[in-house]
């Protein structure tokens, strides 16, 4: 009997243990399930807080910032490519790419989800096949010392330079090579800023559309070639922009919703018709950037003229020179070399155009540039300098005949820090037509932006001056997704690494008394013990 | 909950009186204040960065971390059942979430206080003049308590599952290195789904974005409960499961 009832017995605790270890396996199923659900929900940014406990409040982002984050239309991918400086700022370079990555983690978890963070590795000095892919999606090749922040949002896309847009450093001196050594330091941190400016730009949800003036021998948009505007093109639709061209010959009034109008390099007149539509277009308020090729300009109907009554004589011919300096230092002069000049901090002005550049010590190159003479325009209006050329320029004029001068300062040439740049605003002027008015600038009213110097745009020369040009674009667009945040200067909590008593003191407590403290106190308690 | 405070007490008697806790305390308070002083040096001596390598950011801690629960934990009740000790505990008038709770909360206790010597190292740096911002010191300490609960946590159910301290241990650490190298094995994997749906269980990032920096961010702290509270069931149910063996 008892033999017969064993295998039932067996047989029922086994489809016990079967069922206990199905509901044990659902059971935890649920749980993890309810864990990840609570951790997803947590991550909720209407449940979800954050207790910033340093003195300084250094993890709190500025409302300005925070407004940005919780207005941003779509997701935002930030790719870090940070990789050391060169002597002597290797240290600082790495402080400050600790607060920037402190500063993205701080701004991810803000974002609500919204604020990707992509990790680069540089450490061996060269990057992988996916990252350097990565790289050339964000229009760039390389990544230069300190590196850089790719944000992205999209197809659009801006990079953030750590030095430069997020810190400035000054080298120093410290081997005392000048006098009394100097160590290198930290002179501007503003990497919220800059972060938050970055993620305005490629998240607004405005595409406002740019035309190229064609049919006058302006350099074409399409073109990959050297003296092409292509990467003109591949930069402005990067910001956000759409580009098209305007032929004044399929449709002669401007469309209605083209933003800003841009002749880069005309060589002909423009025919008096579309002069004057291009004329009445910009004195209804609209936008307008001018770049004149390096050529004589026609003498009629070209962007002279167009320019003029709006308080700004571009010279007709002649190109601005300079010195250049040979090994020797000493001013050579006679070579078309003395077309290109770099236009420092003294050189630019403070014009949301330049200010950028100005505030991070970066210089404008400038090639074959025409001159331009700041006058008055219409009742009203503001014609500003936005940047000259350097000290000792002179206004070369061509030979008799010829295109160009011979690259020597003569008596008859004029010498001035020339103005090569200009910005321009006024209101729309009556007779010219209905106001234009655009969605993000509620009071019409005209930018114009007239840059001497053509050639600086074309494909061969324009990753040189690439941030100026689209500081143009944008300012003539009227985007103004600049958002000041003040810096802050994080406490420095600092050992006086210097004094030694103060070292050798921490070295005995850390590494001696307190293990020994340790080890006593487990001795005690094992001879209390044993007793 | 009955009996909490009881079994509570008892682990930690058991580990403060016996030789393993002191060992691996006087072990760990070396290896930290030794790399803390090479990270105060290194770094120049800001107090801010060495406080982040000692508590997030370094290998050291990271192997602490992974290895020191398990061993702390792979006693508590895999040996128990391998004495019998544990079919006393299981017939005493407790439950066994009580059980489970109170060994989890003792091995967390003996963390607490190995993290704690941040609190000293902090103390010293300030009676040597260093400004420290205590504020970030707490946070730190509060998120390596908070990961630690989450390895004790594994630590206890693998202890929960064999008879063998030194298998559970084993067991704890695979697992423990598993949760840690998480977002770096699904980095590699290469398929950018799965490295996304990683981050939202990326262990060292939540403890290196936010306490570390003195930062309190509710969505970590659910995080790291959360899942230790799913290891303690696991290591609940698997208690329960042995009445039934």
């Amino acid at each position: 009997m008892a033999l017969g009832k064993q295998p039932a017995a067996e047989s029922a605790g086994r489809a016990t243990r079967l069922r206990f270890g199905v509901q044990f396996a659902l059971a935890a199923f649920l749980f993890a399930l309810l864990a990840l659900l609570l951790t997803r929900l947590s991550e909720r940014t209407s449940v979800r807080w954050r207790f910033d406990w340093t003195r300084g409040s250094e993890n709190t982002l500025e409302p300005a910032a925070l407004e940005v984050l919780a207005q941003l239309p779509e997701d935002v991918t930030i790719d870090i490519f940070f990789r050391a400086a060169e002597y002597p700022l290797e240290e600082l370079v790495i402080r400050a790419q600790e607060r920037v990555r402190r500063l993205l983690y701080i701004l991810r978890d803000a974002s609500g989800g919204r604020v990707r963070l992509v990790q680069h590795d540089l450490s061996s000095g060269r990057l992988d096949e996916l990252s350097q892919t990565r790289l050339n999606e964000l229009g760039t090749r390389e990544v230069e010392p300190g590196g850089l922040l790719g944000i992205s949002a999209g197809k659009r896309h801006a990079l953030v330079k750590l030095r430069g847009d997020i810190a400035d450093f000054d080298k120093g001196d410290p081997a005392g090579m000048q006098g009394v050594p100097r160590p290198p330091s930290m002179v501007s941190f503003r990497g919220e800023e800059a972060l938050v400016n970055a993620l305005m730009k490629v998240a607004r949800n405005d595409a406002p559309r740019v035309l190229f003036t064609i049919g006058h021998g302006e350099y074409d948009l399409e073109s990959a070639e050297f003296l092409g505007l292509s990467k003109f093109k591949a930069a402005l639709e990067a910001d956000g922009f759409v580009v098209g061209s305007w032929d004044f010959q399929k449709t002669p009034e401007l469309p209605e919703d083209c933003r800003v109008l841009a002749s880069i390099g005309p060589v002909q007149p423009f025919a008096p018709n579309e002069f004057l539509a291009l004329k009445r277009y910009v004195e209804r308020g609209g936008r307008f950037v001018a770049m004149p090729a390096p050529d004589p300009l026609p003498p009629q109907d070209s962007l002279r003229q167009l320019a003029s009554p709006w308080g700004l004589e571009i010279a007709e011919k002649g190109l601005v020179c300079a010195p250049q300096v040979d090994v020797s230092g000493r001013p050579q002069t006679g070579n078309a070399q003395c077309g290109q000049q770099l236009v420092d901090q003294t050189g630019l002005s403070q014009h949301p155009i330049v200010e950028p550049l100005r505030r991070s010590g970066r210089r404008v190159a400038i090639l074959n540039a025409h001159a331009l003479d700041v006058g008055r325009g219409f009742p009203g209006s503001t014609v500003l300098p936005v940047l000259r050329a350097v000290e000792g320029s002179w206004l070369d004029l061509p030979e008799e005949g010829a295109k160009v001068g011979d690259w020597k300062p003569s008596a008859d040439e004029s010498r001035r820090p020339f103005v090569l740049g200009a910005a321009i605003l006024f209101p729309p002027q009556l007779g010219a037509g209905a106001p234009l008015r655009n969605a993000e600038d509620q009071r019409p009213e005209a930018h114009v932006f007239v840059f001497g110097a053509a050639m600086c745009a074309v494909n061969g020369n324009f990753e040189a001056d690439r941030d100026l040009f689209l500081n143009a674009f944008n300012w003539a667009a009227a985007r103004d997704w600049r958002v000041s945040v003040g810096a802050r200067v994080p406490e420095e909590h600092r050992l006086d690494m210097q004094d030694e008593s103060k070292v050798a003191r921490t070295n005995f407590a850390l590494v001696i008394a307190l293990p020994l403290l340790s080890l006593l106190l487990g001795l005690f308690t094992a001879w209390r013990r044993r007793r | 909950m009955r009996g909490f405070g009881a079994i509570y007490r008892r682990e930690l008697a058991a580990l403060f009186l016996g030789p393993l806790a002191w060992t691996l305390l006087c072990i760990a308070l070396l290896l930290n204040g030794y790399l803390f002083l090479i990270y105060l040096r290194g770094s120049g001596g800001d107090v801010d960065l060495a406080l982040r390598f000692s508590l997030g950011e370094s290998f050291v801690f990271w192997a602490l971390c992974v290895l020191f629960p398990p061993l702390l934990t792979m006693r508590m009740l895999s040996e128990e059942s391998r004495t019998g000790m544990l079919e006393y505990l299981l017939t005493a008038p407790v439950s066994d979430v009580a059980v489970i709770c109170g060994k989890f909360a003792a091995a967390l206790s003996f963390m607490g206080i190995l993290w704690g010597s941040v609190f000293v190292y902090a103390g010293v740096l300030a009676w040597q003049g260093a400004p420290i911002d205590w504020g970030v010191v707490c946070a730190s300490w509060l998120g390596a308590v908070l990961c630690s609960a989450l390895f004790c946590g594994t630590g206890l159910w693998t202890s929960s599952l064999t008879g063998t301290p030194v298998v559970a241990a084993f067991a704890a650490v695979v697992i423990n290195l598993v949760i840690v190298l998480l977002p770096l094995l699904a980095g590699l994997s290469g398929v950018t789904a799965l490295a996304i749906a990683s981050e939202t269980v990326d262990v060292p990032s939540h403890l290196r974005s936010a306490f570390v920096f003195g930062v309190i961010d509710t969505a970590y702290v659910v995080f790291f409960l959360a899942w230790s509270a799913f290891f303690l069931f696991l290591s609940t149910r698997a208690l329960e499961a042995r009445r039934w063996r």
